[in-house]
Parts: structure tokens; C-alpha cells; sequence
């Protein structure tokens, strides 16, 4: 027995001692990045004294050195995108913390192009806009994908609708280049063309949850997009989701609960004025208070909160990253909701060095619950518009005993309740997948297959129950027994992309490398819509139990692209890059007698701080320095089927069906041809500490599409004509500087700006006359001009009028004749207006930035961002709806205290609209947020986690602008033509949320 | 300086020859790949909501064609009733949307208006569905005359519906439009559309006549004709027509329940879509005689219009219990009673006092027994015919071709805004002027009474 217990004794000492020398040799800790404190897994930490000793961070950061003999060694720490750390520890630290700082300019960075592979930056010729958005996530709350775009890529624009739950933007890159074209970017999921469309006011972009995105690259401008091919003119944003990487698996959990607001609705929400003609008395009504005393408040505080878990790892042959994510937010008003479900499942299996394969496959479901808004009435239309006359106590005033009279409570058109007893809500499904397969059978040869869908099953309901109670039932009048509809919408997009690339030395120190490719792209959808009024009795809630059926409907299209590249590129001693492309495309919606389409393409890059002859002329504080030329063109196809002159089935006498005119068609429709030059330049100061990238560029869109009317004498007047309507010419600006102000280990404070610019000019416009104008409506009055932007605003300038305190009407306004001089308005004796449009500005920003900063205290990081957009004015038509329709606007109760060309305006029917046309810039502090990461040893002491963080961020705190509307960066509807206008839509809702991120 | 992690190119070795060959290969295969691919299969797609234009080019889709023009001109009709309603004395609009305004307001050359482009499911639609009806019976007309019997079963009726339709169609154009354009051609005034309208109508009647089953085209054509000659001053032309049109006779756009281009528009627009109401100074009318006419009643109905604001008011012949039977009220286009008042009209003096006489005395009113002289003879006839033709299309034009003081007065206060202006037809709207090369904008007329010449 002794001996056994000897025997123990002794393997037990060989044992702690053998730990006890391993934990002496061994080095261990956690990379992470700075600012975020993100881990940055496949970071190479590598120690200086002994060649070939060293490792690779795992998912969580984490790496672990054994074997080390010496006291203490230097790690030099590489990850690309971050500058090199070269740090000294004790050997047998095990909690060595190494904080990776981005690189301000990174040349060697990966970028997707289209070609096999992808290249990397360096090679490019043109500008692209990174944004990590794991780093971003990781430091601030950023609820959409949208809003990752916010401020973070000079050149593009996210212009919000709306800020209830769920809306969508419209994002424009670089501005406006058509006149009737869609101007939204193609976008791109892990190579897979998806649906960028906006429904109903439910932005598509949005489905995708950022937690489950590694980086957004945005490319802009045709030449940067050639190889995407006809349909890319307007940029291409490609989103890369996470994946596994090699190690240890890594399980995350992140929560996120914390409410929105409708910051200062009190004060934002106007008063409204009546002044009583018989006795003079001045009536008003503020309706958020009155609803607020009766204790109906309208708007209310909006929880939010969000859970989702991940989990990836893998070995060097195969690698996986799993995700899910449930969340749910309320909005201000009752009738505004969402919840979502999301599940995303990346796999990469390399079996050897030829042949890999990734899939990705994401699969979502939302319920998005949307008030009515702008247009439709509800909540903030009801209360914008408020009239003191719709008041009980004015009707007692004024005698007035129609029933009715004051059930409004004063609300526009109808009390609250009776928006709020329609639902409308979009219930989503939505399956995202590919299969991206790599072979290269030689060193010198790679191929790449991408096959993939996106497939969206959309529904859409509407549904107003049978009422009840009195005030809505007379509200709703012949309404009150209810209404159901829906629509079913299926939205398909294929993508099957083949690539490949061959590389060939020419010469020791010039490469070539040879790519072309196929691209077939399909996009169908389908729709089927039912609806039925007047239910019998309160309590249903089918189509089928309504009394009257509508008409159901069914629709389908289809649009298919086939497009071929060939590219060429030249590589001078890794530091000169030319390329040379052609792509050909067609496409279904191209005319009959519209052939194939070309895009050629040809670029230039030139490292010069690399080039040993040049680098002595240049400063040493420039380390890195890159000049960059592009010449290109890509597309926009018109719409489809627009090219086909149709008749369309109707209803028609004795129950048959007939048909009616439909489309005009035009057999020669071609695709909108923009061509791009781009050139700028990329410097890396102070060892890389500050970062400056410039772009300019310069691109013309040839054969611009308009949607022009058609004489309604042709017998197709109900329809709208696709025509290469003219040219117009767009340049602009970009500039991103990234720097840090000082780095010390407790502490650092890094600082990006960001600010693009871009002017835009109708060249040509159906190849009249200088004077031709295109009136595209009023509510905004935008037009296309010849010399000006196209949606520029235009109305008739009120210089002066007549003003008689007697009567307290304005009258004879006169107007800007358009050569410097005046006119009466009108001609006289009448209401027709004489004098010509005069241009008030633009209705989209064309300027647009940011500044972040991030200041790091230890493991406190604080980090604020403000953005901007300028150089645009909007029409205010909540303004103008008060004052021109209700009168009870002050301008129109106290028309003595405002010069007279207001009141003219103020008190004309609608003809008029300057003065509600106003400068529209906004600064708006967007982000703030405090992040605590606590150390590795304090999160496994309490939790037993591996990392733990904590953010609060705050969002949309503070507006800054002359605008004197509800919210400028608001708009009603996504289009082009909506965003100069805004009108009773849900301002940007401030928030504050709360996150915890757990890792194991 | 650090590179990380950059691939050096020149790790790709290669075999020059190899390299040389495989790219030529598949370059080679590449364009062969293109050659041989059926790329247009590739692109095609279907279409399978609507239906090539061509198909009206195929004889055998010749009833499909004339049925398609009548389908089109019965909504175009149903909405120009009310939209011209609305124009003048009998409707009003009671919406808060700006943009009806402009015609009940009767603005003055608001020409980008709605009445030019709205579609004929609108309360404002006056130009283009009309235009669209006018260009597919005229279509259906030409395209039958280069058919033979053989080609088209019922090639005659075919024809004889086209031609009436067609006559309509540009009947009504010139009573509401000062000018108005065809095939993309020159400007036509009213008279030259009422000319183009009469052609139409004499070349259905001619082909009509004789044949039993065509009997009521027939006497829509003589309706028609009468009318059209009547505008044109063909005063003996007229009342020669309107003389043969049997007494009962009714040509009615056929109303149904199965969708909003089918309903009975004046229904529609003021009983379930609550947009519109009758005028107030035509929710009561009265002979001469102080008595109510029963043929102008209108009836209020409970709640307010969709502004809250106006009082809900329906001519009596247009309201219904239900929509079901509300949406199925036709809408005359031409009947007796038009006829017999053209005749009274042609023939003036006594003799159009008989003829009113007995219209009323079928209605158990009074006669009349005012003065006989022209003056007085043309207030009685525009006064009866407002009320015996109450919201059927005609008022606008009487206004304008009799001289009728507007009501309410221009320059009197419009209730939502503005003031009523003196539009008596409606000018050609820009989307016609801005898309029609052959419109000369020196010839353009206004509208405003008083500005040109009347008809």
C-alpha cells in the first residue's frame, strides 16, 4: 500500500512540476481591438527571438505560446487592417491584453470586385468605402442596416422616411444621376443579388441583422461597378456576413433592451390658431395636450429589446459560424410595431489547397406592425392639423348643434381612436442562401461557381373591424362595418456568377492576370391580392365574411440579365496596376431593337511611397501614399416591360373581360449608359496614425431614362412612356480622414471625418430647347431643367404684395419675371398665374459627413457621433396645410405682424408655395455610447465567461438645423420625387439601449 | 513599412505554356459558350398580365376589339358625367385634396389639371379616358373597314357599334373641351369635333339602317346626330333626326357590380366613395312654376361627405339601398327625352312650349305658360333641360353654348379657398400640348368665358 501511495505521490510532483514548468513557459492572452475591444481572431502573434514560435488568435482573441525558455520575449502582433504591435511580456503571463489599432490606411485589404477572388486594394483604380461593421456593432447599438451606412461611407446618403419601427431610407451614392430611374444601389448579400426594394415602407435592406455582419463595402460609381454590369450604375453594396474562423469554439450571447421617444413632441407638435371672423376672438388648440389631460396621451414611450446567441469555430478544413437573433420594438403609437426572427448558417469546408466551398444560408421572419402616416392620416396628421373649431367648446360658442360637431376633440380630420382602429402590418419571410465553390486545379488558375437565391414571401394586410362605438362609427360613416385585404407578394432573386482568373509572369517583376466571367441573374415576382368590405356583425376578420368581395388580383413579372466580362490586369513590381475590362450585357426589359450593351473599363494604381526612385521626394511623414485613376461606365435598365406596347384585361359590359390600353411601349429603349471618371489619392501619415482617402469624380450619364407622358390622343394617355430622354453630368468630392490624436496604453482618442459633395446638371433633356422644363408635380414642386439638378425645386417667387389691415388680406402679389425683374403673379382679374417658375434649390442633400470621435479610458470607451446633410431645402406641407387649407397657422390668424408676400402666399388656395420652402441642413448628433469591457479574469471570477462588455448608447439626442418642419431628414415616400417634401410622418425616434455581450 | 499577410504574386508559379494555352482555351470556350448559347431564351420572359397590342391586328379578335372601345367609353362616360357635373352647377366637389378643387372651382388655366390625365374611375376624368375610348372605337372602325364579312362574323354590327361609340366619343369630347387633338394630330375645336362626331354617327346610321337587330344603335346614332347638328346649328338637320328617335327610347352605358370601372359613377362618387355631392343650388329644382321637379329631386343622406364638412346630397334617380343596386344604375347616353328637347329647341316658338308641355305633363307639372319669344324660349329650354337631363353629362356645355350666368359667380369665395373662376370649357390639358408635335400653342384656347367665341 505504501509503495502505491509513493508511487501516487511521485506522478502527482512530476505532474504539478511538469505544470509548473509549462505555466513558466508559456505565454498566453487576448487580442483585441481597439476602441470596440472587440476579440480580433487570426491575428499572428509571433515571438521575435524564436523563428517558427508562435500562434494564431482564436474566435475569441485568445492565443496561447508554450515552450518558451527565456524570461521574458517581444510578441509582434500582425493582423491585416491593424498595425503591427510589437510588445514585451513576462514569460508565464497568462493575461496579456494586446490592443490592435486600425490601420488608417490599409493597401493590402481584400476587397470583392466581381473577379474570382476578389483583389486587393491596392490594385484598384477606384474608391471603396469599408465599413467593419462587427467593429461598429460592437461599439454602439446601430438597429439597421441602414443605419450602419449612416455617416460612415463618404458619398452615400441614407435619406430616412420615417421613424417608425420598421421604415425604411432611400440611399443614394453620390446623388442623383436619372431622371426617372430608381436610384437605389444593388445590393449583395455574400454574392447573392437580393431585393432592394422598400414595401410599403419597409425597407428589405433592413431584414438583415448587423449583428450577423463582418463588413459592408460600398462601390461607387460606374467605374468601380463595371464588372456588375447593367444594372449597377447607381453603386453596388456588398454585404459580407460573419464566418467561422480557425479555433476554439466561440459562443457569443448579446441582450439588448431600451426604449425610444419622441423627443420634445410637445413643443415639435404646433399649436393651431382659428380666428373667429364674427367677433374676432382667436381660438387654439395644442391636441397633445388636450389628449394628454383627458388621459388618451398620443404618444408613448417604446420599449425595445433584442437576444441574440452565435457560435463559431472550426479546424484548418472546415469552419462554422452560427447565429440567432429575436427582437422586438414597440414605436410611439399604438399602432406601430415589430418583431423579428432571424437564424443565419455559414459553412467553409477547404479539404485541401484546390478545392473550397462556403454556403451561407439566412433565413428570417418579421412582423412589422405600420401606423398610418404622411398621406394617410393617423396619429401625427391628426394632431399637426389640429382645429380649434373642431372642438367641443367651439361648437358651444358658435351655437352649432350638427351632430358631431367637436367629437374630433379638434384632431384633423378624425379623433385618434379612429386611426387607431385600422391595422395594417407586413408579415415577412425570407430565405438568403449560397454556395460559393472555389477550385484552382493550378497556382496560376482559380476558378469560382457562386450559385444562390433570395427568395421573399411578403405579406401584406389591412383590416379595420366592425365598430361599435359611436364617435368612430361616425367617423367612419359608411365605413364603420370594416374592411380586410391582403396581398401576397413573392419576390425570387437567382444569381449564378462564374468567374475565373489566370495569373502569368511576363517578367520576373511584372505579372499579368487574365479574369472573365458569366453573370446570369433572374428576377421574378408574384402577387396575389384578395379584399372585402362590410362585415354583418362585429367580431370577424375574414375576406370571405365580408359582404362585398373586391375584385381579387393577380400579377406576375420577370426581368433576366445576362451579362460576360473579360479583364486584364497588369502588375509592375507590386506597385504599378493597370487594368483594362469590357462587359457586354442584355437584358429582358431592353427594347426589341436594343442590342447587347458594352461597358468598357480601364484603370490605373500607382503605390508610390513603394516606388524607391520617388520615395525620397516624398515627406517622410507620409508612410504610405497612393494615386488612383479610373475610367469606366456601367448601367440602369428601365423597368420591365417597359419596352412592350400592351393592352391590359378589364372588367367590360355583360361580365366579359376586355382589354384597354396598357403600356405605350418604346422598341428602342435602351439601358441608361453612365460613364465615370475617378481619380484620387490614399496617404498614410505619421506611421500610419492618420489616414486621408480623396476621390473626384466626374461621371456622365448618357441616354438618361425619363418617364415622359404620353399624349393621351394616341389612345395610351393613362400611361407613361420610357424614353433616352438626354444627359446629365454628375462630379463631386470624397474625402475620409481617420486619425488617431494620442495613443497611450490606459488611454487614446482616435477621430474620423468624413464629407462627400457632389453636383449634378441636366445636360440635354429630350433634346430640346435650353428652356425645357419637366414639372414633376407640386407637393414637391421638383422639376428637370435644363443647367440645373434634376428634382431640383421650382415655384413662383412672391417678392410683394398688398396688404389691407382692414380686410386682413394680402392681395396683387407680385412675382420674379425670371430676368431680374418682377411681374404680377397672375394675370389680372383672374387666378392663372403668369410669371415663370424660378429655381429654389435642391430637394436632395448634396453634402453629406460625419465626425466620430472615440475616446478610451482603460477599459471605458466613449465614442460620438454627429452627422450632416446639406445643401437641399424641402417644401414644409405640414406648414403649408395649416396655414393655406386651415388658416390656423399664426402667419394666417396675425396676418398683420408678417410681411405681406407671406400673407399672399399664406392665404392663396396652393398655387403659391415659397414661403414654405425652406433650408432643409440638418447637423444631428446620431450616436453616443459608453462601453465598458471588463477583463478576461474579473468576467470568469463572476460570470464564467470569457469576455463580458456592456454599452449604453444613445441615439438621434439632438437636431441642429434652420429647418422649421418636424424632422429635415424626413420625407414622405422613398422615391426620388418624396424626398423634398415632408408631411405628418414620424420624426427620427431618440433611443437609449442598453447591450451585455457574454462570450465563451 | 509592414506588409501583412499579402500573397505574393510570384508564388503562382506556372508553366508559361500551359498558362498560354489554358487562357486561350477558355477564351475559346467563353465565346463559344456565348455563340452556341440560345441567349435569347435566356432573356425572354413572360408577360402574362397584359396582352401584345397586336392582337387587335387578328380579325378574329374583331367583337373582342368593339366590346374592349364600349368597355372604355362606359367608365370614360361614367366619370366624365361627374367630373363635367362638377365642372359646373350640379355637383361639387367635397374632398380636401387641393387638386379636385381647381374644377369645381372652375380655376382658370390650370392646365396641368387633373381633368387632363385622371382615370376614369376618378371624379375628375374628362380628356384622357375619353381620348382612350375615342381611339379605340376609331380603331375598331378602321380596322373592321379592312376586314371582310368573311373575315368577321357580324362584321356590320361590329361596325355600326364602332361608328356610335366613336360619335360619342367625340360628342362629348366637344362638350367639354375647347380643343382637343386625335392620333397625335392638330388641334379640332368643338365644332370640328361635333363634325367628326356626325360623320361617325351618319356612317352608323347608314350601315344600320334596315337591319331589325340594330334598331337601337340606330336611334343612339339618330340621338346623336341630332345632337351633334343641333351644336353644329344645323337646327333642321337636328330636329329631322331627333324626330325619328321613338318615344321610351334609352342608349344606356351598362352599369354593374363587378369593379370599380363597371359601378354607376354617380352612385359611387357620392353614395359609398362620399367625394362628391349634389351643388347646393341644385339640391331643390324648380319650374318656373315653383314646383319641384321630380326629375332633379335629390335626396339627403345621413352623415357628412368625406371633407365632414358638405352635406351629403344624391339625385334621386341615382341612389339605391345597397351598393349592389346602387353600383347597377346605367347611366343614360342618349334617350327620348333628349331628343324631344332638341326638337323643341330646333323648332323654337310654340312649338318647343308643346313639346316641353307634354314632357311635363307625363310628370303631372304644370305647363308652361311664360312668354313665346326666342329669348324666353331659350331660358325655358336650357332651364328644362337642366332639370330633365339632371346630372346626365349636359349642363356644362349648355352653360357654355347658351351663356348661362356661372353659378355660383366667378369671384365669389370658393368655401375651401380661392375664388370660382370663369372656365366655361376646358382647355387642352399639357400633357396633351407637351407631347403632341403638332400642337401649335399660339392656337391654344383658354376657356374663360368671354375669351373666344362660342361654339
Amino acid at each position: 500500500m505504501r509503495w502505491k501511495l509513493s508511487a501516487v505521490s511521485l506522478l502527482l510532483a512530476l505532474a504539478v512540476t511538469s505544470v509548473v514548468r509549462a505555466q513558466e513557459g508559456v505565454v498566453a492572452g487576448t487580442v483585441v481591438v481597439e476602441g470596440s475591444l472587440r476579440p480580433l481572431s487570426g491575428a499572428q502573434v509571433a515571438v521575435a527571438s524564436v523563428p517558427g514560435k508562435g500562434a494564431i488568435a482564436d474566435a475569441n482573441g485568445r492565443f496561447r505560446i508554450t515552450g518558451l525558455t527565456a524570461a521574458a520575449v517581444t510578441l509582434n502582433v500582425r493582423a491585416i487592417g491593424y498595425r503591427q504591435v510589437t510588445e514585451q511580456v513576462r514569460v508565464g503571463n497568462t493575461a496579456v491584453r494586446i490592443l490592435m489599432q486600425e490601420r488608417a490606411l490599409e493597401l493590402n485589404a481584400m476587397v470583392v470586385t466581381g473577379t474570382a477572388g476578389g483583389a486587393q486594394k491596392r490594385e484598384l483604380g477606384t474608391s471603396v468605402a469599408p465599413v467593419k461593421v462587427a467593429d461598429v456593432v460592437a461599439q454602439a447599438a446601430i438597429p439597421s442596416v441602414e443605419q450602419l451606412l449612416n455617416g460612415r461611407a463618404p458619398g452615400v446618403t441614407v435619406i430616412q422616411s420615417s421613424g417608425q419601427v420598421g421604415a425604411g431610407a432611400a440611399i443614394r451614392i453620390r446623388g442623383i444621376g436619372t431622371f426617372s430611374l430608381s436610384s437605389t444601389p444593388l445590393v449583395y448579400v455574400d454574392g447573392v443579388r437580393v431585393d432592394n426594394g422598400l414595401t410599403n415602407g419597409v425597407s428589405r435592406m433592413n431584414d438583415f441583422d448587423p449583428e450577423q455582419i463582418e463588413s459592408i463595402e460600398v462601390l461607387k460609381g460606374p467605374a468601380a461597378a463595371t464588372l456588375y454590369g447593367t444594372e449597377a450604375a447607381r453603386g453596388v453594396i456588398n454585404i459580407l456576413t460573419k464566418r467561422g474562423v480557425t479555433g476554439q469554439t466561440k459562443y457569443t450571447f448579446t441582450m439588448k433592451q431600451g426604449n425610444s421617444w419622441f423627443q420634445d413632441s410637445d413643443s415639435r407638435i404646433p399649436t393651431n390658431y382659428w380666428y373667429n371672423p364674427a367677433d374676432a376672438t382667436v381660438w387654439s388648440i395644442h391636441l397633445p395636450t388636450t389628449e394628454a389631460a383627458r388621459g388618451t396621451p398620443l404618444f408613448k414611450n417604446a420599449p425595445n429589446s433584442s437576444y441574440s446567441a452565435s457560435v463559431s469555430g472550426g479546424t484548418g478544413t472546415y469552419r462554422y459560424y452560427a447565429s440567432g437573433d429575436v427582437s422586438a420594438a414597440e414605436g410611439i403609437t399604438t399602432q406601430n410595431s415589430r418583431t423579428s426572427k432571424s437564424v443565419r448558417t455559414n459553412l467553409s469546408v477547404v479539404p485541401n489547397n484546390v478545392f473550397s466551398m462556403e454556403s451561407s444560408v439566412g433565413y428570417i421572419t418579421s412582423h412589422t406592425n405600420l401606423a398610418c402616416e404622411g398621406s394617410c392620416g393617423g396619429v401625427l396628421w391628426a394632431s399637426e392639423y389640429s382645429r380649434p373649431t373642431r372642438t367641443l367648446a367651439y361648437c358651444a360658442y358658435t351655437n352649432n348643434t350638427t351632430r358631431g360637431c367637436g367629437w374630433s376633440r379638434g384632431a384633423y380630420t378624425s379623433p385618434p381612436e379612429v386611426y387607431n382602429a385600422s391595422l395594417s402590418w407586413q408579415d415577412l419571410r425570407r430565405f438568403t442562401g449560397s454556395l460559393n465553390i472555389k477550385y484552382e486545379p493550378f497556382k496560376w488558375l482559380s476558378n469560382r461557381i457562386l450559385v444562390g437565391t433570395d427568395y421573399t414571401l411578403e405579406d401584406q394586410h389591412s383590416y379595420t373591424p366592425y365598430q361599435t362605438d359611436s364617435v368612430v362609427v361616425f367617423f367612419m360613416g359608411t365605413s364603420f362595418d370594416g374592411s380586410r385585404g391582403v396581398t401576397t407578394a413573392q419576390t425570387t432573386f437567382n444569381t449564378y456568377d462564374y468567374s475565373s482568373s489566370i495569373t502569368y509572369n511576363l517578367r520576373d517583376n511584372l505579372h499579368s492576370k487574365t479574369s472573365f466571367g458569366v453573370q446570369y441573374y433572374t428576377n421574378q415576382g408574384t402577387s396575389v391580392s384578395a379584399s372585402g368590405t362590410h362585415f354583418p356583425t362585429p367580431g370577424l376578420s375574414t375576406i370571405t365574411a365580408t359582404g362585398t368581395k373586391g375584385t381579387p388580383t393577380s400579377n406576375t413579372s420577370a426581368n433576366n440579365t445576362l451579362g460576360f466580362y473579360g479583364q486584364e490586369d497588369l502588375a509592375l513590381n507590386e506597385r504599378l496596376f493597370v487594368a483594362g475590362a469590357l462587359r457586354i450585357d442584355n437584358n429582358s426589359a431592353f427594347g426589341s431593337k436594343a442590342s447587347w450593351v458594352e461597358y468598357p473599363k480601364l484603370s490605373l494604381s500607382w503605390v508610390a511611397s513603394e516606388e524607391p526612385k520617388v520615395r525620397s521626394y516624398i515627406p517622410k511623414v507620409v508612410e504610405d501614399l497612393r494615386f488612383r485613376l479610373a475610367y469606366g461606365g456601367s448601367g440602369q435598365q428601365p423597368g420591365v416591360n417597359t419596352a412592350l406596347r400592351t393592352l391590359s384585361p378589364v372588367a367590360g359590359p355583360n361580365s366579359a373581360t376586355v382589354l384597354t390600353p396598357g403600356t405605350f411601349g418604346n422598341e428602342t429603349l435602351k439601358p441608361e449608359r453612365v460613364m465615370g471618371l475617378e481619380m484620387g489619392f490614399e496617404a498614410g501619415l505619421w506611421k500610419d496614425r492618420i489616414g486621408i482617402d480623396f476621390t473626384y469624380y466626374s461621371d456622365v450619364s448618357h441616354d438618361a431614362i425619363l418617364s415622359k407622358s404620353v399624349a393621351p390622343s394616341t389612345g395610351f394617355g393613362a400611361s407613361s412612356q420610357y424614353v433616352n430622354a438626354g444627359q446629365i453630368n454628375k462630379y463631386g468630392v470624397e474625402l475620409a480622414i481617420k486619425g488617431q490624436v494620442f495613443n497611450q496604453p490606459d488611454y487614446s482618442w482616435d477621430v474620423q471625418f468624413n464629407i462627400g459633395g457632389n453636383k449634378s446638371k441636366i445636360m440635354r433633356l429630350s433634346g430640346a430647347a435650353t428652356d425645357t422644363m419637366i414639372v414633376l408635380g407640386t407637393a414637391p414642386p421638383v422639376a428637370h431643367k435644363i443647367g440645373y439638378s434634376p428634382y431640383d425645386l421650382f415655384t413662383y417667387e412672391v417678392l410683394s404684395a398688398t396688404y389691407d389691415p382692414a380686410t386682413r388680406k394680402a392681395s396683387d402679389p407680385v412675382c420674379a419675371d425670371g430676368k431680374g425683374g418682377k411681374m404680377p403673379c397672375f394675370i389680372p382679374g383672374t387666378t392663372s398665374v403668369q410669371a415663370p417658375l424660378m429655381y429654389m434649390g435642391h430637394s436632395i442633400p448634396t453634402t453629406e459627413g460625419s465626425v466620430g470621435n472615440t475616446f478610451r479610458y482603460k477599459m471605458l470607451t466613449l465614442h460620438v457621433l454627429a452627422d450632416f446633410q446639406t445643401g437641399f431645402r424641402k417644401l414644409d406641407n405640414n406648414l403649408r396645410i395649416r396655414c393655406q387649407l386651415n388658416a390656423s397657422c399664426p402667419e394666417a390668424v396675425w396676418p398683420d405682424k408678417y410681411a405681406p408676400e407671406v400673407i399672399a402666399v399664406v392665404q392663396n388656395s396652393g398655387t403659391l408655395r415659397d414661403y414654405f420652402i425652406t433650408d432643409a441642413n440638418f447637423w444631428k448628433l446620431r450616436e453616443v455610447s459608453l462601453s465598458y469591457d471588463a477583463p478576461e479574469r474579473l468576467a470568469r471570477k463572476y460570470i464564467g465567461s470569457s469576455g463580458v462588455s456592456a454599452t449604453f448608447t444613445m441615439r438621434n439626442l439632438h437636431t441642429w438645423t434652420p429647418y422649421h418642419g418636424m424632422d429635415p431628414e424626413n420625407s414622405l415616400g422613398g422615391g426620388n420625387s418624396g424626398i423634398g417634401i415632408t408631411q405628418a410622418e414620424y420624426p427620427s425616434l431618440a433611443s437609449a439601449l442598453f447591450t451585455i455581450r457574454l462570450s465563451y | 513599412m509592414t506588409k501583412t499577410n499579402s500573397k505574393p504574386r510570384n508564388s503562382r508559379t506556372f508553366d508559361r505554356s500551359a498558362a498560354v494555352v489554358w487562357r486561350t482555351t477558355a477564351l475559346l470556350a467563353a465565346a463559344a459558350f456565348v455563340m452556341a448559347c440560345d441567349t435569347k431564351r435566356l432573356l425572354d420572359v413572360q408577360a402574362p398580365n397584359s396582352v401584345p397590342a397586336t392582337v387587335f391586328d387578328n380579325s378574329a379578335n374583331a367583337a373582342l376589339m368593339v366590346n374592349s372601345a364600349i368597355g372604355d367609353f362606359e367608365c370614360a362616360f361614367g366619370g366624365w358625367v361627374v367630373a363635367t357635373g362638377i365642372q359646373s352647377d350640379e355637383l361639387q366637389d367635397a374632398t380636401l385634396t387641393a387638386a379636385n378643387w381647381q374644377l369645381d372651382r372652375r380655376d382658370e388655366g390650370f392646365t396641368s389639371g387633373s381633368y387632363g390625365t385622371a382615370a376614369c374611375t376618378s371624379t375628375q376624368a374628362i380628356y384622357t379616358p375619353m381620348s382612350t375610348a375615342r381611339w379605340e372605337a376609331d380603331q375598331a372602325v378602321t380596322k373592321l373597314g379592312g376586314w371582310t364579312d368573311a373575315q368577321v362574323t357580324n362584321r356590320t354590327s361590329l361596325l355600326v357599334q364602332a361608328n356610335v361609340y366613336a360619335g360619342f366619343s367625340y360628342a362629348t369630347l366637344g362638350m367639354s373641351m375647347c380643343q382637343a387633338s386625335f392620333d397625335l394630330g392638330p388641334l379640332v375645336d368643338q365644332k370640328g369635333m361635333f363634325a367628326l362626331a356626325e360623320k361617325r354617327f351618319t356612317d352608323a346610321i347608314t350601315a344600320a339602317t334596315g337591319v331589325s337587330s340594330l334598331a337601337s344603335y340606330l336611334n343612339a346614332a339618330y340621338v346623336g346626330r341630332a345632337r351633334v347638328r343641333l351644336y353644329q346649328h344645323n337646327l333642321a338637320g337636328a330636329a329631322t333626326d331627333a324626330a325619328l328617335v321613338p318615344k321610351g327610347f334609352v342608349f344606356n352605358a351598362t352599369m354593374d357590380a363587378a369593379n370599380s370601372r363597371r359601378y354607376s359613377h354617380v352612385y359611387n362618387a357620392i353614395v359609398q366613395s362620399t367625394n362628391t355631392s349634389v351643388e347646393p343650388t341644385s339640391r331643390a329644382l324648380k319650374t318656373e312654376q315653383g314646383e319641384a321637379d321630380p326629375r332633379a329631386a335629390t335626396v339627403q343622406l345621413s352623415g357628412k361627405a368625406s371633407d365632414q364638412i358638405t352635406d351629403k346630397f344624391v339625385p334621386t334617380k341615382y341612389n339605391a339601398t345597397s351598393s349592389a343596386l346602387g353600383w347597377v344604375i346605367p347611366q343614360p347616353i342618349a334617350r327620348y327625352d333628349e331628343a324631344q328637347l332638341i326638337l323643341a329647341e330646333a323648332q323654337g316658338g310654340t312649338s318647343a312650349v308643346t313639346i316641353i308641355n307634354t314632357l311635363r305633363a307625363a310628370l303631372s307639372l304644370k305647363p308652361y305658360a311664360g312668354a313665346t319669344d326666342a329669348t324666353s324660349i331659350t331660358a325655358l329650354i336650357a332651364s328644362e333641360r337642366q332639370r330633365a337631363l339632371f346630372v346626365e353629362g349636359f349642363r356644362m356645355f349648355d352653360v357654355e353654348r347658351f351663356g348661362l350666368p356661372l353659378t355660383p359667380a366667378a369671384g365669389s369665395a370658393f368655401r375651401l379657398g380661392g375664388t370660382y373662376g370663369n372656365t366655361v370649357c376646358m382647355p387642352l390639358p399639357d400633357v396633351e400640348r407637351n407631347n403632341n408635335p403638332n400642337i401649335v400653342v399660339a392656337n391654344l384656347i383658354s376657356g374663360i368665358k368671354g375669351g373666344f367665341p362660342l361654339p
